[in-house]
């Protein structure tokens, strides 16, 4: 049974003890704490409650204990909402509706017996035990039904394993609400904190006031949060996958139990979905915007009144959240939802050999993200880079977005310019120009020469005279004039998302570090960091003071049923409760993202980067080659 | 390394002088992998580096030696302290951290990873 201690015994937390099968609660408290006092009393008698309830009135065996804590914990999942359908349904049934997909072979991960499924046992004080519960607030509720007669039989071999699954979810997410109420501590960590006295709060590269504080907590909530989740399709285990790879299915599954949740491992997974899924919301962002410039070409160029609803429509928020989630939804189909967990593993297992189970680290993750991403390039334009400790590499950055080329003025003497003041562009005009790029067909532009207010720098620019009004976007110092009708230059084709994995300490972090973190979220094209703490992985959005915001994936949740992918809702994809790490407990290994569109930005991340280093010499953290 | 430091001090002190002796342009390094790291471990731990190697170009020879990909996250140390920054020569890190023994010791690692 010691495989219930899977959670840190040097951090305070509830714990199954496996010797006499009871929840306990270490208590060794460092000094250097110094977030919330745990409500020991609170905490105390829930626990008791939660051990009373297990209890039963035969002779106790391990199993019966198992299926008693199970039946609990079972119930403390499901709530919000996925509550009452799991009430009317059973889990198993919605499984066997997954496994049923042609993709998938017919073995079923999990096969218990319904009739020790629908079985619990009976307790004595059942009145105390819901009552107490309420005390700690909505998130265990037995109901009566679940309180049924002892099993008859000794549940098989299976079954127990899926209980302990159920167990093993139940007390993460225990620990999960109790630190959110305030009942219990976990070392480093706290909610955020934001009142007088802790009056600022960075998000990315914003800063928020307290008052009003509901400014930050909408931003907040917008930031896609992927955590464990439980009951999807069975990992590695389509037979499409396996029969592609080659791979012997009996030999593989001899000796694996196939896992259909990620709780106690997959946390890093879901880290490296979320900054991903940042990522993705900024693309967007960029194909709304340039709908827009184009939506005001069309205006302009035909003189056409447009009504203004048109031009200034704002995308539905909720509509663009649910089209990336669904990108990331696991149990997906494979091109649909190219980031779910099935082909991550999937992926992971044909690059690193890596099985369901395993951890992965910073850059072991990032490196699935790219592989993905390359396979299945849901954006078109998007370029994932990853730079191990020497910094990001110019030249590569430049090699995967760039593509020489040569743009053929027309003679046609220069347009009304102002034309293009719509575009923050001002300069001399050229209608029928012409731009070949290299190894790549001739395509008719417009060209001119632009100015961008922002950099305060002279530039040639070349707008398309296409449908989808692209913008080209030239390397300013590569661009070469070189008869007064021909412009050689580099075009910035992609857009990147770079991961640079850094190391700040070798066991703990070292401090001078710090500045530079916070100095790194206030880059505007930082996407947040992969990290965590010991052993935990976790998102980090921003700052406050010396501490990081977070979001936590170790918190499970039931996973999407392939039956709702059209209709369900994104309401368990937002994190309500900002919490905070303080550094000092941060891990010494993380992956700083940033997301650039254009050579503009590439250029201004190196300037600011450059500036980091200038500012914190040795101590630098990015550095650029 | 444990069979390198098990030699007696003396021995090490004067092993480190003659090196130094004969190779005014080289320092002599300890190089190996942490005891928890499951990277492969390098052949020969013993190196003679040449003065101005820059740490990033000693760096990559050692991916190199355990032929690790260049996305792969390896980490330096030492002392227990993350090894200096990339531009910094090898005789400045050896000047500013060497054992009392006259070696310089690194240790290399893999990522931490976290579930």
């Amino acid at each position: 049974m010691s495989e219930f201690s899977i959670l840190d015994p040097e951090e305070s937390y509830c714990m199954i003890d496996p010797a006499k099968m009871e929840l306990y609660y270490s208590d060794n408290e460092p000094e250097y704490y110094n977030g919330p006092k745990n409500n020991m009393d609170k905490l105390r008698e829930s626990i008791t409650t939660i051990n009373k309830s297990a209890k039963y009135d035969g002779p106790p065996t391990a199993e019966s204990t198992l299926v008693n804590y199970s039946v609990i914990f079972g119930a403390e999942a499901s709530i919000g909402s996925t509550a009452s359908k799991l009430r009317n349904k059973p889990e198993l049934e919605e499984h066997k509706c997954d496994s049923l997909d042609d993709d998938f072979s017919e073995k079923s991960a999990v096969s218990v017996p319904q009739s020790i499924h629908n079985k619990g046992i009976r307790r004595q004080g059942q009145d105390s035990v819901s009552s107490s519960y309420e005390t700690i607030g909505e998130f265990v509720d037995i109901s009566e039904s679940q309180l049924k007669n002892l099993p008859a039989n000794p549940a098989p071999k299976n079954a127990l394993s899926y209980y302990k699954g159920v167990i093993r979810g139940g007390i993460t997410n225990l620990n999960y609400m109790l630190h959110d109420k305030g009942f219990m501590k976990i070392v480093g960590v706290a909610p955020l904190e934001f009142d007088d006295l802790h009056p600022r709060v960075n998000l990315y590269n914003k800063r928020y006031n307290y008052k009003p504080k509901s400014r930050f907590l909408t931003q907040f909530k917008k930031i896609i949060w992927f955590t464990y989740r439980k009951n999807f399709i069975g990992l590695l285990n389509r037979k499409k996958f396996l029969e592609k790879e080659g791979i012997n299915i009996e030999e593989l599954n001899k000796d694996r139990k196939i896992l259909t949740s990620d709780t106690g491992w997959g946390c890093m997974i879901r880290v490296a979905q979320m900054i991903l899924a940042r990522v993705f919301t900024h693309e967007k962002e960029t194909e709304i915007s340039k709908m827009k410039i184009h939506l005001d070409y069309v205006k302009q160029s035909h003189c056409m009144k447009i009504k203004d609803t048109i031009s200034e429509m704002k995308p539905d928020e909720e509509e663009t959240k649910r089209e990336i989630i669904k990108l990331f939804l696991d149990n997906g189909v494979e091109k649909e939802s190219p980031f779910g967990i099935q082909n991550f593993i999937e992926h992971s297992f044909s690059l690193l050999k890596k099985l369901p189970g395993d951890w992965y680290g910073v850059s072991s993750a990032s490196n699935i993200l790219q592989s993905l991403n390359n396979h299945y390039k849901p954006f078109a334009n998007l370029e994932i880079i990853i730079c191990n400790e020497s910094g990001i590499n110019e030249k590569v950055c430049y090699n995967k977005s760039m593509i020489e080329c040569t743009c053929k003025k027309s003679t046609k003497k220069k347009e009304d310019e102002a034309l293009m003041k719509g575009y923050d562009f001002v300069g001399d005009f050229y209608k029928d120009a012409k731009l070949e790029k290299k190894n790549s067909s001739i395509c008719e532009c417009q060209l001119f020469q632009a100015e961008s207010p922002k950099y305060d720098k002279i530039a040639w620019g070349v707008k398309r005279d296409t449908e989808d009004g692209d913008i080209f976007d030239f390397d300013r110092k590569r661009s070469r004039l070189s008869d007064n009708k021909i412009l050689q230059s580099r075009l910035w084709q992609k857009h990147l998302f770079i991961i640079v994995n850094v190391r700040i300490g070798f066991e703990a972090p070292e401090e001078h570090y710090f500045q530079v973190i916070k100095d790194l979220f206030d880059i505007p094209f930082c996407v947040g960091m992969m990290g965590g703490k010991k052993n935990k992985a976790l998102y980090f959005v921003g700052y406050q003071d010396d501490r990081l915001l977070f979001l936590d994936p170790h918190y499970e949740q039931e996973s999407i049923s392939k039956c709702d992918f059209d209709d369900f809702s994104i309401e368990s994809y937002s994190c309500f409760v900002p919490k905070t790490l303080d550094m000092r407990h941060l891990d010494t290994c993380l992956g700083v993202g940033f997301y650039v569109k254009t050579c503009d930005e590439f250029q201004d991340l190196k300037d600011k980067l450059k500036a980091l280093k200038d500012e914190h010499k040795e101590n630098n953290l990015v550095s650029i080659r | 390394m444990k069979d390198f430091k098990s030699q007696p001090l003396e021995k090490r002190k004067s092993d480190s002088k003659k090196v130094l002796k004969k190779f005014p342009t080289k320092v002599p390094i300890i190089c190996y992998k942490d005891h928890n790291s499951v990277l492969p471990s390098l052949e020969k731990d013993k190196y003679l580096i040449p003065k101005s190697l820059k740490v990033l170009e000693f760096e990559q020879i050692i991916r190199k030696k355990i032929s690790l990909g260049e996305k792969e996250a390896l980490a330096f140390f030492v002392n227990e302290k993350l090894m200096p920054k990339k531009d910094s020569t090898m005789d400045e890190v050896y000047a500013q951290n060497k054992d009392e023994d006259g070696f310089l010791y690194i240790v290399y690692m893999e990522e931490n990873i976290s579930g």
